[in-house]
């Protein structure tokens, strides 16, 4: 087996800590640093088995039986699905991402009284925080647990709890290796430094961030508009009362957070808000509630406001079909049931669709901003872990000006 | 070490499933659960080997023992012996289920032939 330079993530230790981030001890640093290292294993290492496995064995079996290649991504997938190779590649991911939740989750929850003391705290003294009991679970969340997180973004063990958002917030630096960064925070710096220096005057006064979860990227972003008003949405309690504290904790102060689903943001005026931005977030919608969503980020927006989604690239005709296949997996195997789907939409046409001019469509390439801590460098480059990578595709418009 | 907490016993909510359909990688169940525990066990002994690198180094550090003098530690004949009875009575405890179908199996009667 040929091995490119064998490079390891960055240990645990160094991950970006503040008052109410859970405290790990020696057993559970070690956890976490066996588990990125397996991530980056079955990335680098075994990953490229399943592009030969294909090619060598899956594909002229195929062609043989059939007399033609694959057509779809879901041939190649029913084809793959029945390889040893994929198969035992497959079940090692999965439970690499099932033993993470495991250990993050037995982490947090044996100090979670005091999590949720610290936080409550925190929170009470700054007062950035609107929770609404209330608000209804769409289906897509209520449904089906995101990326084999056990309860989700919302489940809530004990009152007042902040166990999702405390997991989320210490596993996520396992997930990506670090390659976001020690707050994970590389994305949200990437765009604050695109807001700030590719946009002639763009000086946005009020930012949203729906599905803000944590706030890992909307932090730098506020940190980056200082004067601006920075609202996080989201409509889990759990993960926006840890990240209300987490703010409080590192003392970002121009930020509140909003229990609100962004299918209905009527509490928000017309014309109000110059820039809207999802990161990550449409995948683990549904097609109806996004085009919902897309209407309201239009309604919300100023004239000139703007609108920017962070995702992976779509399937178009430029991406090879066994690309697509691999970049499903997450589909069918970690619990994204929306991925597939979105991902080969015409985004463009949903956006024309909410009211958002052909024209003033932009689409560009965002990198995580490196860690100078971490010395990661390039986290962006050939090893990327289909759609793990800290490197997305920005699609989004302007709205238009009245004339 | 633990902090056990008041108002939740986390034993109980660690190992939750999360909700949606589990895909199934093998054609005998018993392969997925033999996959989980594998690697489960791959990383608990990645875990304890950090620990005894912890240990070793901040001994050498503080001056408590070089790990040169863990390295060429040879143990003598009775702590030799404990080490071999050890590692015999782990392998005893691994393949207990072997052990245990060795010691169901009936001697066959005289005069009975392969089947």
């Amino acid at each position: 087996m040929t091995h490119m330079k064998t490079t390891t993530p960055p240990p645990w230790h160094l991950v970006g800590k503040h008052d109410v981030f859970p405290e790990a001890d020696l057993d559970e640093i070690a956890r976490f640093n066996f588990l990125a290292n397996m991530n980056r294993y079955l990335a680098e290492t075994l990953g490229p088995g399943n592009k030969k496995t294909y090619e060598t064995r899956v594909k002229p079996a195929f062609e043989k039986r059939e007399g033609r290649e694959p057509a779809s991504r879901h041939e190649i997938r029913d084809v793959m699905n029945q390889d040893s190779f994929h198969r035992v590649w497959s079940a090692l991911k999965r439970n690499t991402m099932e033993q993470r939740q495991q250990a993050g989750r037995s982490l947090v929850l044996r100090q979670i009284d005091d999590l949720v003391n610290k936080a409550t705290a925190l929170t009470e003294e700054n007062g950035n925080l609107e929770l609404d009991p209330s608000l209804e679970l769409p289906n897509y969340v209520a449904g089906v647990d995101h990326h084999c997180m056990p309860g989700s973004y919302h489940t809530e063990l004990i009152p007042n709890d902040i166990s999702a958002g405390a997991n989320y917030d210490c596993g996520i630096f396992v997930t990506t290796g670090g390659a976001m960064g020690r707050f994970s925070d590389g994305g949200g710096q990437a765009l604050a430094n695109f807001a700030k220096n590719d946009l002639k005057d763009f000086h946005p006064k009020r930012i949203v961030d729906v599905g803000c979860t944590v706030g890992h990227s909307l932090l730098p972003i506020a940190k980056a508009f200082p004067d601006a008003e920075v609202i996080g949405i989201d409509v889990s309690g759990a993960v926006l009362r840890y990240a209300a504290a987490r703010a409080a904790a590192l003392d970002v102060k121009n930020i509140s957070f909003r229990q609100l689903n962004a299918e209905d943001l009527s509490v928000i005026p017309d014309n109000s808000v110059d820039w809207v931005q999802t990161t990550m977030f449409l995948h683990e919608t549904s097609e109806k509630s996004m085009r919902k969503m897309m209407a309201e980020f239009h309604r919300i927006l100023t004239p000139g406001g703007l609108m920017l989604h962070l995702e992976q690239p779509s399937y178009d005709d430029s991406v090879p079909l066994f690309e697509q296949f691999i970049r499903d997996w997450d589909a069918f195997n970690n619990n994204e049931p929306f991925w597939t789907r979105l991902h080969e939409m015409d985004l463009v046409a949903v956006m024309e669709e909410a009211g958002f001019h052909k024209s003033s469509h932009v689409e560009f390439k965002v990198k995580a901003v490196p860690d100078p801590v971490l010395a990661t460098g390039d986290v962006s480059g050939k090893s990327e872990d289909h759609g793990r990578a800290a490197a997305w595709h920005a699609m989004g418009a302007r709205k238009e000006m009245k004339g | 070490m633990t902090n056990q907490t008041a108002s939740i016993d986390p034993f109980q909510h660690v190992n939750a499933k999360s909700k949606g359909k589990r895909p199934k990688y093998f054609d005998d169940p018993a392969m997925e659960h033999l996959m989980s525990m594998n690697l489960s066990l791959m990383q608990e002994l990645a875990v304890t080997r950090e620990r005894l690198d912890s240990l070793e180094r901040v001994m050498e550090d503080t001056g408590i023992l070089p790990r040169s003098k863990i390295e060429s530690y040879r143990p003598d004949t009775i702590a030799a012996q404990e080490r071999a009875l050890a590692h015999r009575k782990l392998i005893s405890t691994v393949l207990r289920s072997v052990e245990q179908e060795l010691d169901g199996m009936k001697p066959r009667p005289e005069g009975t032939a392969d089947s």
